[in-house]
């Protein structure tokens, strides 16, 4: 295993003590996950504009770590160990990713995987997979 | 104390952020909902009823015992043990502790009295809930009892300072919560004696079951706390404080992730809620209680501005269901459900009117040794209601200051009652979102100390504001005369010195609208003079109150919901120039505004608030003029009167009067005496007694009775 590059790491449930680098995950039979983008993807929430004309951010973030490749089992795995029951396309997580100022921030979070039409299809893997994490709350 | 106070330099950087920290905000949104978990289940063992009882008699006993059973739990006898749409179908009251003491015994229930039809064998249901009910009142026998048969007893002490719910999420497994009441007597010369916690399942980590203030730690769930004040008469008043510690994993509450939660507020009439429909919600019992609370975070960091979560509490009401077609999905359907808000809970308890006297020694009910407004609408909500057991009433003043010969209650619901007990005072009832109830006095209708001793919350600039919705100013006065009328009550001679007031003064304003401030109660016992200016004073306030004052309204970012709580002892103030504001207005901190209504909309599904708020601005008037009326002349006018009886004569009253019938008959002209001979036509006969010279008439219906009546017709001398 290559040493992790980067700071994503995931939990399930709201659960940050049991939080794991997703480089360091391998599905059994499988390869480890390749380092997610994420830095680009990070909504800070509603834009609003105060009389001052200054810019106040309110609602919940979300982030978006985008994989150039996820294999099947990969995407199966996520699935399964993080999505509500094992079997659906969303699930309530910590997730560890960076903020707008380039940290990593511990967050509560609800994953949404993409559905299958959603992917590119690329022989036992899919190209261009987003896994989403919405209702981001800073874990303090 | 206010609702809000004066936010410190620390809480506006929360709010506003700072040059080095950009301000967000974000809130997840939950509902709490009590369990409404049954105690007792047994069916009614009753043949008949009377046409309304207090009692039930019970047997076959299928869940609790009856010593479960707590005074002022939720109670259905319906037909079946199925509750779904238990409010229409049948009994649904309160557990009653009778005049003995007792709430429920082997055999009976004690329930607030109800004329509701229930029948033998229908199910007897008691749920661990406390709502929001009516105490009547009856006379027997000249005796006048409360709920049924309390005999008078002192009134109860008061509790304050306790929100009517407290949800939060558990951190490291337990949710802290510090408790502070606060308690005033309501018996004159009593105080506060003791205190007394019940806890549940929690634990006391400072403080013990004795003292006044603790800090208690909650496992995950739900339970309701107890806490039993008891004053020096011995006199005792337990709250009823509902606690969910939320756990994400072991007792989860229920996440407001589909749709809006709005909660519109204004003084007059509280808080009300209105939500779409979350999974399990069918299952809910009508007017289950319910809590919205939120989990806010300021610059990503967990911090309730004011240390208070709570968005609403309420009762479920009703529900509408609405249908909208779409081309992909056919029909989208949404239940939306109305969540009744303290006030409104109140407004539905129906009360008779009572007179209330102030007297040395109170032995029945409706005597009150010192009596004042305050004093009034403690005993009304007390003995009335079941309000002072689940929520919390404080009063701006809790002197003898303004004390009173009587009152006289208004005909109506509780809520409309106690307000106009407070009128007299300029002063109502309002409310937080938490259910805290306050009365305080309109700020507008007070001096300049006391205007400049109540709080500023915030002076808003530019910062503060989303935009302007609107600045409503009206270039003329509406009202052109203000009357008052008050009474200074005199205790040496028991009696009130009255006095009438006219703001602007005997010369009427231009405008053609008049209104009144009738019922004022005055400081008790000061001279006439003082008496006089202080009605003055307030026809003066009233009377520019009445005006259509300027009003705006604007929209705040999201992270001030907590801070917009209408009131009327609390003030905003606003810095703008002309280039923010419409038409150039320029706002300085120097005027202030009472904060009057707001529309909290709570985007669960996005994490954001809208915050919409209406603000008043501050009014002030020259004291009005005493009346002086031109004096009376010592004789009075003789007015002319019509004569006491009617000058003009009358008609023999029917059938003596009879128009004569289209088919004549020729006038009988023998003995008009003679019944047989007399036809009895309704012609008019006349009769002619040569020996004294009088002629008389009747008609033939008359000569057919034993005394007919004549009328003389004997034309006057001259004539003939």
């Amino acid at each position: 295993m290559i040493p992790p590059q980067y700071q994503y790491e995931i939990a399930s449930g709201y659960n940050q003590a049991t939080l794991t680098n997703i480089e360091a995950i391998k599905p059994p039979g499988g390869t480890y996950f390749y380092p997610p983008s994420a830095y680009s993807a990070f909504n800070p929430g509603t834009v609003r504009i105060r009389v001052d004309g200054q810019i106040y951010n309110t609602g919940f973030p979300s982030a978006t770590w985008h994989f150039d490749t996820m294999f099947r089992d990969q995407y199966q795995y996520l699935m399964q160990n993080y999505s509500t029951g094992g079997n659906s396309y969303s699930g309530t997580v910590t997730v560890q990713t960076r903020a707008v100022n380039g940290s990593y921030v511990p967050y509560n979070a609800v994953m949404v995987l993409p559905t299958l039409p959603e992917m590119e299809r690329n022989f036992i893997s899919f190209r261009n997979v987003s896994v989403k994490f919405t209702r981001l709350q800073a874990i303090s | 104390m206010s609702f809000v106070p004066a936010l410190t330099s620390g809480q506006l950087n929360t709010l506003r952020g700072t040059p080095t920290v950009a301000p967000t905000y974000q809130a997840a949104a939950y509902v709490s909902v009590v369990p409404n978990t049954i105690v007792f289940q047994a069916s009614v063992n009753q043949s008949s009823f009377t046409a309304s009882y207090a009692f039930v008699l019970y047997d076959n006993v299928t869940i609790g015992d009856y010593t479960l059973i707590l005074d002022g739990m939720r109670i259905f006898i319906t037909p079946t043990a199925d509750l779904t749409n238990a409010l229409r179908t049948g009994f649904t009251g309160r557990a009653r502790r009778g005049g003995g003491g007792n709430v429920a015994g082997p055999v009976a229930i004690n329930v607030n009295e109800s004329s509701t039809a229930i029948q033998d064998n229908w199910i007897i249901t008691v749920i661990d809930d406390y709502p929001l009910l009516d105490r009547l009142g009856r006379q027997v026998n000249g005796v006048q009892y409360i709920d049924y048969d309390v005999a008078y007893r002192k009134p109860k002490p008061v509790i304050y300072n306790l929100e009517s719910a407290y949800a939060n999420w558990v951190t490291g497994g337990v949710l802290s919560i510090d408790f502070a009441p606060l308690a005033f007597a309501v018996t004159s010369g009593a105080s506060i004696s003791s205190w007394l916690w019940d806890v549940i399942d929690g634990t006391i980590t400072s403080g013990s079951t004795t003292t006044q203030n603790i800090t208690a730690t909650f496992p995950p769930g739900f339970r309701w706390v107890f806490l039993t004040v008891t004053d020096s008469n011995g006199s005792t008043r337990t709250r009823r404080i509902p606690v969910w510690a939320h756990d994400p994993d072991l007792y989860p509450p229920v996440p407001l992730q589909v749709g809006d939660l709005v909660t519109p507020g204004n003084i007059e009439s509280g808080y009300s809620a209105t939500c779409t429909a979350w999974a399990g919600v069918e299952n809910i019992l009508d007017n289950t209680y319910v809590v919205f609370w939120s989990d806010e975070q300021y610059q990503d960091l967990d911090d309730s501005l004011l240390g208070d979560n709570i968005n609403f509490v309420g009762r479920f009401r009703q529900s509408s269901d609405t249908s909208t077609p779409d081309l992909d999905v056919g029909q989208i359907a949404e239940t939306h459900y109305t969540i009744e808000g303290v006030m409104e809970q109140l407004a539905r308890i129906e009360l008779l009117p009572y007179e209330l006297d102030n007297v040395g020694v109170a032995t029945v009910f409706f005597q009150v040794v010192n009596l004042t407004p305050w004093r009034a609408v403690c005993l009304m909500l007390s003995e009335f209601s079941t309000f002072l057991e689940t929520f919390s009433l404080s009063f701006d003043d809790l002197t003898d200051t303004y004390l009173g010969l009587g009152f006289r209650t208004q005909n109506g619901n509780i809520l409309a009652v106690i307000n106009d007990l407070y009128y007299s005072l300029n002063g109502a009832m309002q409310i937080n979102p938490a259910g805290e109830a306050q009365f305080v006095r309109d700020l507008r209708m007070q001096g300049t100390s006391a205007r400049n001793a109540a709080p500023t919350v915030i002076n808003f600039d530019n910062r503060d504001l989303l935009a302007i919705d609107d600045y409503n100013h009206d270039n003329v006065r509406t009202v052109g005369r203000l009357k008052s009328t008050g009474g200074s009550f005199l205790s040496a001679v028991n009696q009130y010195a009255t006095f009438e007031s006219l703001a602007p003064g005997i010369a009427q304003d231009y405008p053609e609208a008049s209104q009144s401030l009738d019922r004022q109660v005055l400081a008790a016992n000061q001279t006439a003079a003082n008496a006089q200016s202080e009605l003055n004073t307030r026809a003066g306030y009233a009377f520019a109150r009445a005006q259509d004052s300027d009003k705006i309204s604007v929209t705040h970012p999201d992270g001030y919901a907590s801070i917009l709580i209408p009131a009327l002892d609390t003030w905003y103030t606003f810095t703008l120039d002309g280039s923010e504001t419409v038409r150039g207005i320029v706002l300085t901190s120097a005027t202030r505004w009472l904060l009057i209504s707001v529309e909290i909309d709570h985007n669960a599904q996005e994490g954001e608030k809208t915050c919409k708020a209406v603000y008043t601005i501050e009014t002030t008037g020259a004291a009005g003029q005493s009346v002086v009326y031109p004096p009376l002349q010592d004789t009075p006018y003789t007015v002319p009167s019509f004569p006491p009886f009617d000058p003009f004569p009358a008609f023999p009253t029917d059938p003596s009067f009879y128009l004569p019938p289209d088919t004549n008959v020729l006038p009988y002209s023998g003995d008009p005496t003679n019944q047989a001979l007399a036809p009895a036509d309704g012609n008019t006969v006349m009769q002619a007694d040569d020996s004294d010279n009088v002629l008389l008439i009747t008609t033939n219906y008359i000569i057919g009775g034993l005394y007919p009546t004549w009328v003389d017709i004997t034309p006057p001398n001259a004539i003939v």
